[in-house]
Formats: structure tokens, C-alpha cells, sequence
């Protein structure tokens, strides 16, 4: 961390920053057309139904409407955002809201008015809506036509593969999904001093991200462009090609910005069917979801329920941790991301928590006729941390432990093996160092003196929660990029990252910039453009500034050593004695021996490009970012209000290449955080599983007035498995808030909430049952 | 009844009085989108609660998803575009601009909008007035405090500070 | 969005002709921030809407110590919030009008369109039954109550009145002025909102028939202090949880005059007389505030998921009383 670096740890302005304060940047909702027609989608009103009729007759006949394309009039080829598991349409529907059919007309009411007029005819199938009962032995599928597995891609589940056990996506014939097992928890719970068993139940919900997702396509000559809101372009690229018998040079996706994405914004239907459209009329297409569309149509996080039992030794050490966690997947056949997700959940704490040696986690992921879930922000920690945590703190009440050393106590150390990652060791762990900076920041010595001075009926209370997340390690995932220097020198890095406001690209032509030696300015480049730019997974998991920083350091490197052995010739120097610098290269013993960027291109022939790869399959050392949240809160025990007083998140982030927009995903994180803790649930009703609250008002996202005042803390400790020590961490600030303010609650009121969200009727409820069972 | 469905308006936006056809149902953010390109005006919801399609009408902060094309004549719409752009950037947009106040860019339009409202009639807001300015413009990025921070300095900045 | 003709009403006289020859093919459009999201999810689906905007002199704001408050129906929200004579004099209208919606929404908002605003439920959406939109059943309930939903019980409809203002002027013994082909008269604001009922085939939230629009609200004068509570999950656009609004004068710490008024739990603004009743001609004291609280909400009858409304509601109804104390 001693050498002195130019750009990289510098808080420099985003790079969109000026567009987007301009109302210039474009996002793909913004693409207008000439003759460009509007796409509506028919949506079913059932939970799961099979489709025996469409009637398009009064429909059609709508001045304006250009097409209709009902499931009989689609190509029935998978595709899918994880596993190729669903056709553009199906004559099976599977959730209220699911895609029936898709109008294109010359005005956005007009195609609505003619999804309207569409008359449908359902046979309606019964429906599962609670996963606890769908996974009983003669609970009704809630998916009853399964797509051919011959179509699956290699490496995905396999139907042989899979539970044919009801609805639980499995491995195993009526088990779960996934276990993660180790020791023997009942002897551990014999051995305990304090064992503590709960049930949690978290509520769905959205990412909400503000721009409602859109498409255009524009179909010519047998080829395919799309402005798609998709962090997947590639993968959208490809299901396209498929479903449209494309070869893929013929389809370009380009999603340059979105407008918020948080993991949800993948390859859909509603891309697929506006390919479809704008081929059929040859006209460009263009379909903005609506903002119930955003909410239904867009893998919300899954509800879940988890059963736990945890036992300590009094003298701190975790004895046995058995969970059972029950997981609303939706309906993906083949279970989308689910199994990935489950994984995580039952392996990642377990990491966390290293020193227990006694585990059982069985998750299950049921299949529901219920909106399809998958990673939102925080990807399966936020699914986890909730129960691990709370249950952490009750324990180390129990055995009259400092919560913090307790964590400590039982942790992981740089080098531990992973469960969570097979075959592989964590690299560097600097949780203590996050914990410590934390507690020191809120102020966690102050604890007994607020509890102990708590009067009337607003208490007074500080918590934290431990937080173990990804920051880019990811064996699934794959960045290129390629840097290019151009014949008037100009340097750009092309990158297949989109950018959904975490400024990525400010961040990697930071990073190219320092191994090149020059300002930022001197770097442009381009994001996710399929014909443009190589092949990056997505900005999913806090990959980017790991993994795609790496490719594209590589790359920068790689176009170094080229700008240098061209150098080394056309100076006649050894490229030991070669210094570069402000786009130039000149030796180090006569500073007049020297040669522009752009005269060395030209004269070494042309452009210069270097590529760079990052693929963590064969890494041995696997990189994970570390958090603590601390809460302090006042209760007012009367009404069930929560309110922060403060909130600090204290990160292990390697190293902050720019601060500033690490802080500004810190914060961002966190006040996303503090609207699952405490006012965000997507709600169903149980009787026809029709989302009640898909707008807005009701989503309850938290606004300014309710923003509490959240400060970052930075750790810089370094990663070495990346050039620049940097781990990825725009999610996990998210994770620790709502088991920070949960313990927080209980610290101040000795009322445990196990419920998210953590709403006034909740904390009551919580309150109640506190003083009922008080002694 | 074709006749009554579209209207012939005039609308005044950002200085530029602007004719055309418009249906009754359309709404003011209809119109800046989808009719003349104005996108830097934008929409998340269509219902009055996110705030991101945020205008000023004759200087007053208001939903344009809220309000019908054709009820937005004779008055005098500024949206976002009007504000500045390129090298003449409002203060409020460069404050933005040069801080991460900007994460995704979706609600900033309504942000900057609503915070020149306010900035109009208060130039020298406090943090607490500022907020309650900004209450009607949900941001599901940023935290808020970056946001309310660029406001203040481009405050500081129209009031001949640095 | 729906198809529909758009007048613009010149004259109130105007207005009325529109309305009468369209019946319930007619809709008003003030500030257009509830009707608006009701045509755009077909929970209405008029044939005509009536812009009043366009009709002069329904924007004032005059106090006169021995006349009273009166405002024009097109008053904007922000306008009431901001005024002087309403915060000093009549501050509930204002602490009320201050927390409705957001700014913009309140620089749009009318007075008059925010008492006569429909609820919000969530069985107003497709897919579930509704009085308020064809339904034969109130699928709220046996539903979802946690937010929306009254504790008060309720005719057919079970969703409670969603807004503040209406809370506020109950407590100031607000009097609605109208304008009807029937001739212009005055009427109570407790008989303008009595809860859900039918005019021709709409259950509506208020009783202004089809044909009639609101042109004033008028305040008359009391010496009171009053105060508006509202408890929403979010600070901004929630409608009240619960919320309480207390007008009395207070003399030498005497009270006289109170009104007591809930809101956010029933389909109307719910006064209390027999909390009102224990504490006149009293001074206010924990205890005192404490039966009043327990007497206003005996006669709840929460739904499935909301009766932690009723305590809650007590707590906001306590307070309020000893805030306005001090």
C-alpha cells in the first residue's frame, strides 16, 4: 500500500457523471425511433392455468395494431437468463402476471387497450403459494410441463438430476435441494451451555430499481440490434440468436446504462418477444415495463423461513448450528438461479463461522406459482445473515459474551478452506480490522451505559451483525477486455460491463490508467456492446472491480509490454531502461530519446491492443469481501416505531480504487438495507397469489425523510490476488443492516423480531410476546 | 369519436413553444418522452410516487406523469434540457456532476429539478429544508446524502461562494 | 390509458351542465393527482372529464377573525400549508396539509379534491372484488388489512378514508359549500363524509352527488389551539397508519370546545364525543389523557391483521392531547 499511485485511490468524478446530471445519457427507455412501434405484454390473471384459446379477433381489429403473437405463434426454443429453461411463450402460464401474450401497436394506450381486448380462455390449475406446502407429497405441481432436457446447456441441472419429488428442486428424492453437513449437531447441542431456537421469516422483495426495464429491437437485413436494460447482454445476445434462428454475429445487444439493476435486470421474455416482433412487422419495437411489470416480472428476492437451532460453550465457542431454510423460488422449471442461491446460503456463513464444528443446513428451494425469484443485492447473504445473526447475538447473551469477541472468537482466518467454495482457500480475512474500526466508530463502549439509562417509552438500544459476502471471486464468472491504443494515441478500454450506477467504467480506466501511466482523461472506452466488446459475465456479485478489474489490468498490462518492446526498437534501448509516462516513452538516461503514444502506434504499424482474461476456476486463493454493521436505535415501545439514530458500516474493501464511489455503494447499499429491515415486503394474497403492492406507494422504498444518517468505514488492508488489492463491495453493506437493527432492538428492548420486514405491527407483536415470556 | 380524441395544443417548453397533435389522454411526460425527445425528463412509476418525472411549471416542482398534455398549455414548462447541458452547466448539474450525487442517473433529473424549485424561492437553504424539498423524489441508489450534499454546494456556488 | 373527452369548464355553471348531462359517464378533475392513477388502472373509466381549473375566483384564502377561514375548493395544498393565518390560527389544517403525499403532489393537490378522494386499498386492483369497482364483496375483509383497512368497521366497504386534510377540518367543524343545479347550499363536514355510501351506482367516500361540485371550504372561528398527528410507515407519501387531529381552547389549562378525531382507521373521520366528553372542562393530566385514549377507541372492531392499530391509535390520541398542553 506504500507506492504512490496517480489515479487509482483517487475519489475522481464519475465518468457519466456530467450526462447524467445533463438528462443526455440514454438509456435503452429513452431510445426512440422513427416508425417505431409499442409493445404490451398480456399478463394472466391466473396463478396456473394452461392457455386453451386466445381469440385475437376483436384485437386485431384495433386501428393501429401491427401484431399479436400468442405461444402458437412463437418458436419454441429455450432460452432463459440461468439455464435454458423457458420458451418465449408457453401455453402454460405459472404465476399471476406471467406472459401470455404480446401486442405491437403504433401508440402505447392503443397497444394496451389491445392486450385488453385479447380473450383468453384459461383451464385453471391448482396453485402452490407457500413453499412449507408445497413441498408435502401430494401438493399439486406448480409447474406441470417441463421443457425438453435435451435443450438444456452443458452444466446445466440435468432432469435425471433432479428431485421428480413435488416441488422441491433437488438432488435428492424428497430432501433438500442442498445440505451442508459436518460433525454431528445433536452431540454438539449436548455439549452446549446456551442453545437458542427460532424461526425467521423474511418477506419477498423487489429491487425496484427506478428505470423500469425496456427493450427495442430493430430488425434489418437478418440481423438483430436490441437497447435492452440487461446486465447479461451476452447471455441475451445468445438467447435471441437462439429463439431467432440467428447466427450470433447477426444479434447486437448493447445496455450502456441502466437505470439501477441490483442483479434483477436479465434476459426475459419481454426482449425475446420484441426481437420476435420487430422482425415480424419490420419496424423497430420498443416495450417499457410498467412499474407493476418491474415489480412481478423482475426475480425479487425470495421469501423465506428458516428453522435454526445454535448452541455455545460458555466459554465462546459456537458448539452446533442446525438450520433448515425453506426458499420461494417461483416458478422456474429448473430452478433458475435457486440452487446457486441455496448453496450460499447454507455454506457461506458456515465459512464465516469456521470454528463450528458442528453444522446442518438443509435449504430447500420449492417451486411456486409465485413470481420467479433469484440474486437481488446481496445475493443470498442477505438471505442468510438474518437468522445467523440475530441468533449469534442471543447466544452470546446467553453466555455473557461480548457479541463482537464472540464473532471473533469463532471465525475464519486468511487460508481457512471453504465449504462454500470447494478446493479452495479464503485469501485475505480482515473482518477483525472492519469489526474493530466499526465498534470504535459508533461508539460500542457506550452500550451498557444506554441500556442501562433507557426510561419512558423510547429505548435506546446498539447492535451489530458480522457479514461475510462475495467481492468477485466466482469460478461461474468470466471477464475479457482489451485495451486498445489507437495511431493518435489514444487509449480505450473495451469492457462487456454495464453500467447500473456503480460507475464501473470510472473504475477500470482508473485501473488501466495507473498501469499505463497516464491521467483518466487520456482513457475512454466502451461497455457492454456485444459486437464491440469482449465477453464479461455481468456487473452480478461485486465482480466487477474484482474480476473485470483484473481482465482489464491484464489487458492494460499486456498492451504495456507492447508499447514497450515496440519502444525498445525504435529507441534502441533495453526495456529496463524505458520509463512511461503521460503518453510517452522515453529512456531513462537521455530524456530526449523519446516517442509519443501516437507515433509509436503508427510507426509500429498500427493499433495496439491488449487482452486481458479473468476466469477464478483454477484460482486455489479465493477472495471474499468482510463487513460489520452497527446500528444504534431508539424503539419507542408504544407504537412499534424503529428509528436509526446512526448507522455505521465498516467494510474490508482491499483497497478503495476511487473512495468516493466506494462510500457512495456503501451508503447506497445500506439505505437499501434499512428498507428491508424495516418497510419494504412484496406482498401476496394467499388465496390467488396475486402481488398486492406493485407500485410504489406501497413498495415502500425508503425516502430523504427516512434516510438515517449512515457513515462509511473504510479498511484498506489489501487482497493480493488483485493488481490493485481491491475487492469488490457494492453489495454487502447491504447485508448486516437488518440483523445489526434487529439486535439493536433487542439490546434496547430484550424483544427479539424474527420477522422482516421489522413494521410498527411487527415490533409489537415482537414486544409482546417479550413481556409474555419474560420471567 | 376521432375528433375529440386529438387536440391541437401548444406547449411552451424550456423557452420553445412547440405545436402538435396530441390525444387527451396523453400526459404531459407522454408528450416530453415519446413526442419531442425529451427524455432527460423520466418515468418510473406513472402515478405520482417516485418523483422522476419531475418538471418545473411556471417554477413549480409537479409530476409531469400527473398532469395532461393538454392542461399543461400556457405555462411555462422547464425541464432538465432547459436547465443546461454541455460546457453551460446549471450549477446544481455540475455539483452533480463533479460528486457521485449521480449513481444510476435515473431520479437526478427529478433531484436537480426539484432542488432548483427550492433554490429559487430559498437560497440559502438549510440541510433540513433541502430534505424536505427533496421528499418528493425517491433515489434507490445513492442514500440520499451525496445528493443532499450537491445541493448545498451548488447553493454555496449561486451565492458567489466556492 | 382509457379513451376519454377532456371540457374545460369555464364557469361552475358550466360545470354543472357537463356534469348532468354526462351522469356517472362524468368525472371532475381538479388537480388531477387522484383521479389521475384511478383512470390509468381502470379503477375508473369515465367518459368525460371535467376540468375545473378553468374555472375562476375557487382559489382563496381569506381569514377574518369574525367570519372565519374560507378557502376556494382549488386551493392548492402547499397554499394552505404555507398560509399564515391557517398555521396560527388553524394549525391542524396546516400540519395536515404539510404531510399529504410529497411537494409536488401538494403543489397540484387541491383542498377540495383531497377531502373528496377515494380510498386506496389493495383489492381495488384487478383480480379482486371491490364495491368500490363492481364487486359484490369486500375482499379486503378477510384480507391483507395490515395498512389500509378500518378498525371502526364499515359499510360494505371496509377500506378507511385516506385523507388528512378531512381529519383536520372534522376537528375545526368544517363546513363544505357546493355548488348543484338544485341550487348552491352548505353542509357539515361530518355529513359530507359519512363513510362509504351509494350515490346511483358508485359506493363512493363522500355524499356529493354525480351532478354537484365542492366550491369552498369554510372554517368558522374558534379561539382553539389544535394539532394534526399522522403515523405512516415512510415520512413521505404514506397515508396515515392511524392519525389523530385535537382542536379545544385552553384556558388557564381548562379545556372547552374539544374535538377529538381520528383518522387512517375508519371510512370516515372518526370523532370521539365520549372522549371529548371526560376531558371538558377539565385540565388535561396523564391519566385523564389515558381514559380519553381508552374511551375513543372502545368501540374498535379491527380486521384480521390490523388491531394493533387500536392500541397504537390510543398512544397517538394521548399524546396529542398532552402536546397540545404544552
Amino acid at each position: 500500500m506504500s507506492e504512490t499511485l496517480r489515479t487509482v485511490g483517487q475519489s475522481v468524478p464519475p465518468i457519466f457523471g456530467m450526462e447524467k446530471a445533463a438528462g443526455t445519457v440514454r438509456f435503452p427507455a429513452d431510445i426512440n425511433f422513427p416508425n417505431m412501434l409499442w409493445m404490451k405484454i398480456l399478463r394472466s390473471p391466473h396463478a396456473h392455468a394452461r392457455i386453451a384459446a386466445v381469440d385475437t379477433s376483436v384485437a386485431e381489429k384495433i386501428p393501429g395494431v401491427a401484431a399479436i403473437l400468442t405461444h402458437r405463434d412463437v418458436p419454441k426454443v429455450l432460452f432463459g437468463a440461468y439455464q435454458n429453461e423457458i420458451y418465449p411463450l408457453d401455453e402454460e402460464v405459472r404465476f399471476v402476471g406471467d406472459t401470455v401474450a404480446a401486442v405491437a401497436a403504433e401508440d402505447w394506450n392503443i397497444a394496451e387497450e389491445a392486450t385488453r381486448a385479447l380473450r383468453v380462455t384459461y383451464d385453471v390449475l391448482p396453485a402452490i403459494q407457500d413453499p412449507e406446502a408445497g413441498v408435502k407429497s401430494d401438493s399439486p405441481n406448480a409447474v406441470l410441463h417441463y421443457p425438453p432436457s435435451e435443450e438444456l446447456r452443458p452444466g446445466d441441472i440435468r432432469p435425471d438430476q433432479l428431485g421428480t419429488f413435488g416441488n422441491i428442486i433437488g438432488l435428492r428424492e424428497g430432501g433438500p435441494t442442498v445440505a451442508n453437513e459436518r460433525g454431528d449437531v445433536e452431540s454438539g447441542f449436548e455439549q452446549s451451555d446456551v442453545v437458542v431456537e427460532r424461526v425467521f421469516r423474511q418477506a419477498q422483495v423487489g429491487a425496484v430499481s427506478h428505470e423500469p426495464r425496456a427493450c427495442v429491437a430493430f430488425y434489418e437485413n437478418d440481423s438483430c440490434t436490441l437497447w435492452c436494460s440487461v446486465q447479461d447482454p451476452y447471455r441475451l445476445q445468445d438467447g435471441v440468436a437462439r429463439v431467432l434462428g440467428l447466427p450470433m454475429e447477426k444479434v447486437r445487444v448493447i445496455a450502456t446504462n441502466l437505470g439501477g439493476a441490483f442483479g434483477v435486470k436479465v434476459t426475459g421474455r419481454f426482449a425475446v418477444l420484441c426481437a420476435l416482433l420487430a422482425r415480424q412487422t419490420g419496424r423497430p419495437v420498443k416495450i417499457w415495463f410498467t412499474r407493476e411489470e418491474e415489480s412481478l416480472d423482475s426475480h425479487n428476492r425470495s421469501a423465506l423461513t428458516h428453522y435454526i437451532k445454535a448452541g455455545a460453550k460458555r466459554d465462546g465457542s459456537l458448539t452446533a448450528l442446525k438450520v433448515r431454510t425453506f426458499l420461494d423460488n417461483g416458478y422456474w422449471p429448473y430452478g433458475g438461479l435457486g440452487q446457486n442461491i441455496a448453496f450460499a446460503i447454507c455454506t457461506r456463513p458456515i465459512d464465516l463461522y469456521h470454528q463450528c464444528p458442528n453444522v446442518k443446513w438443509e435449504v430447500y428451494v420449492v417451486r411456486t406459482n409465485r413470481p420467479s425469484t433469484g440474486p437481488y443485492r446481496g445475493r443470498a447473504d442477505a438471505e442468510s445473515h438474518f437468522p445467523i445473526e440475530s441468533v449469534m447475538d442471543e447466544l452470546a447473551d446467553g453466555i455473557q459474551m461480548d457479541p463482537i469477541e464472540f464473532r471473533l472468537k469463532n471465525r475464519l482466518r486468511e487460508g481457512d478452506d471453504l465449504c462454500s467454495a470447494p478446493n479452495k482457500v479464503v485469501s485475505t480475512v480482515w473482518v477483525e480490522e472492519a469489526a474493530r474500526a466499526g465498534a470504535q466508530a459508533i461508539g460500542w463502549e457506550r452500550r451498557s451505559l444506554i441500556s442501562s439509562s433507557n426510561q419512558g417509552p423510547q429505548k435506546k438500544g446498539i447492535g451489530m451483525a458480522m457479514v461475510i459476502h462475495s467481492c468477485g471471486s466466482n469460478p461461474a464468472g468470466t471477464s475479457e477486455a482489451e485495451v486498445t491504443i489507437d495511431e493518435m494515441g489514444h487509449i480505450s478500454l473495451f469492457s462487456g460491463t454495464a453500467d447500473q450506477g456503480s460507475e464501473q467504467q470510472t473504475t477500470l480506466r482508473q485501473m488501466v490508467a495507473e498501469v499505463l501511466s497516464v491521467s483518466l482523461d487520456d482513457v475512454g472506452g466502451s461497455n457492454a456492446d456485444t459486437s464491440t466488446c469482449p465477453y464479461d459475465s455481468g456487473p452480478f456479485s461485486s465482480r466487477t472491480v474484482y474480476a473485470t478489474g483484473i481482465a482489464a489490468s491484464r489487458a492494460a498490462e499486456q498492451a504495456k509490454t507492447k508499447v514497450l518492446e515496440a519502444a525498445s526498437l525504435i529507441l534502441d534501448e533495453a526495456i529496463d531502461q524505458l520509463v512511461m509516462g503521460n503518453k510517452s516513452i522515453w529512456a531513462r538516461s537521455a530524456t530526449s530519446k523519446r516517442v509519443t503514444l501516437g507515433e509509436l502506434t503508427r510507426l509500429a504499424g498500427g493499433s495496439i491492443s491488449g487482452k486481458g482474461i479473468h476466469n477464478g476456476k483454477d484460482d486455489h486463493l479465493f477472495a471474499y469481501g468482510f463487513a460489520a454493521a452497527f446500528a444504534e436505535v431508539e424503539v419507542d415501545v408504544e407504537t412499534g416505531r424503529v428509528k436509526i439514530l446512526r448507522l455505521v458500516s465498516s467494510h474490508d474493501v482491499g483497497r478503495a480504487i476511487n473512495p468516493m464511489i466506494v462510500e457512495g455503494q456503501i451508503l447506497g447499499g445500506a439505505l437499501q438495507g434499512v428498507g428491508y429491515a424495516l418497510c419494504e415486503g412484496f406482498y401476496f394474497d394467499p388465496r390467488t397469489g396475486t402481488a398486492l403492492n406493485q407500485w410504489f406507494l406501497d413498495l415502500r422504498t425508503p425516502s430523504i425523510l427516512d434516510a438515517p444518517h449512515i457513515e462509511p468505514v473504510i479498511v484498506e488492508l489489501g487482497e493480493p490476488t488483485h493488481p490493485f488489492g481491491a475487492k469488490g463491495c457494492s453489495e454487502i453493506s447491504y447485508v448486516g443492516v437488518a440483523p445489526a437493527i434487529a439486535n439493536a432492538i433487542y439490546h434496547a428492548t430484550g424483544a427479539r423480531v424474527t420477522e422482516l420486514p421489522m413494521t410498527p405491527d411487527v415490533v409489537l407483536k415482537a414486544l409482546q410476546d417479550a413481556k409474555r415470556s419474560a420471567p | 369519436m376521432e375528433s375529440e380524441k386529438l387536440r391541437e395544443i401548444a406547449l411552451k417548453i424550456n423557452g420553445t413553444l412547440h405545436r402538435l397533435s396530441v390525444n387527451t389522454n396523453w400526459t404531459l411526460n407522454d408528450v416530453l418522452r415519446n413526442r419531442l425527445d425529451l427524455t432527460g425528463t423520466k418515468r418510473a412509476c406513472d402515478y405520482g410516487g417516485c418523483g422522476s418525472c419531475t418538471v418545473l411549471m411556471d417554477g413549480v416542482d409537479v409530476y409531469s406523469c400527473s398532469i395532461l398534455a393538454l392542461e399543461a398549455q400556457e405555462k411555462d414548462i422547464q425541464t432538465i434540457e432547459g436547465l443546461g447541458g454541455g460546457e453551460n452547466l446549471h450549477p446544481l448539474q455540475s455539483s452533480f456532476a463533479l460528486s457521485y450525487a449521480a449513481q444510476c442517473g435515473w431520479c437526478t433529473p427529478g433531484m436537480i429539478m426539484s432542488a432548483k424549485a427550492l433554490l429559487d424561492r430559498n437560497p440559502n437553504p438549510s440541510e433540513t429544508e433541502v430534505r424536505a424539498a427533496l421528499s418528493g423524489v425517491l433515489c434507490r441508489c445513492t442514500g440520499y446524502a451525496s445528493i443532499v450534499q450537491a445541493v448545498l454546494d451548488a447553493a454555496r456556488v449561486m451565492r458567489g461562494g466556492s | 390509458m382509457i379513451d376519454f373527452k377532456h371540457i374545460d369548464a369555464v364557469s361552475t355553471e358550466h360545470a354543472l351542465s357537463v356534469l348532468a348531462q354526462y351522469g356517472e359517464g362524468a368525472r371532475v378533475l381538479a388537480g388531477g393527482q387522484d383521479l389521475l392513477f384511478r383512470i390509468k388502472k381502470y379503477i375508473v373509466q369515465p367518459e368525460c372529464v371535467v376540468n375545473i381549473k378553468t374555472i375562476p375566483g375557487l382559489r382563496f384564502i381569506r381569514s377574518q377573525p369574525d367570519e372565519g377561514l374560507r378557502i376556494g375548493a382549488l386551493t392548492t395544498l402547499s397554499a394552505v400549508a404555507r398560509s399564515l393565518e391557517i398555521r396560527e390560527s388553524y394549525a391542524a389544517l396546516a400540519q395536515a396539509a404539510a404531510v399529504v403525499a410529497s411537494p409536488q403532489i401538494r403543489n397540484m393537490g387541491t383542498l377540495g379534491g383531497n377531502i373528496c378522494q377515494d380510498v386506496w386499498c389493495w383489492y381495488l386492483q384487478d383480480g379482486f372484488s371491490c364495491w368500490k369497482s363492481g364487486g359484490k364483496f369486500c375482499d379486503l375483509a378477510g384480507g391483507d388489512s395490515r395498512y389500509y383497512g378500518s378498525i371502526m368497521g364499515g359499510h360494505l366497504c371496509l377500506s378507511n378514508h385516506p385523507s388528512d386534510t378531512a381529519v383536520a377540518l372534522a376537528a375545526l367543524d368544517a363546513r363544505i359549500h357546493i355548488a348543484s343545479p338544485r341550487g348552491p347550499y352548505v353542509t357539515a363536514i361530518s355529513d359530507f363524509l359519512p363513510g362509504h355510501n351509494w350515490s346511483g351506482t358508485r359506493l363512493q367516500s363522500h355524499a356529493l352527488p354525480a351532478d354537484e361540485v365542492v366550491t369552498e371550504i369554510e372554517v368558522p372561528f374558534r379561539p382553539t389551539r389544535s394539532t394534526y398527528v399522522k403515523f405512516a410507515l415512510r415520512n413521505s407519501w404514506d397515508f396515515a397508519i392511524s392519525s389523530v387531529a385535537v382542536s379545544a381552547i385552553i384556558e388557564d389549562d381548562v379545556w372547552s370546545d374539544l374535538r377529538i378525531v381520528l383518522g387512517g382507521v375508519a371510512t370516515s373521520p372518526y370523532r370521539s364525543r365520549e372522549a371529548e366528553d371526560l376531558i371538558r372542562n377539565k385540565n388535561i393530566s396523564e391519566e385523564l389523557a389515558h381514559a380519553a385514549a381508552e374511551t375513543a377507541l372502545q368501540q374498535a372492531k379491527p380486521l384480521k391483521m390490523n388491531s394493533y392499530k387500536v392500541d397504537l391509535s390510543k398512544t397517538l390520541v394521548r399524546r396529542a392531547l398532552l402536546s397540545l398542553a404544552n
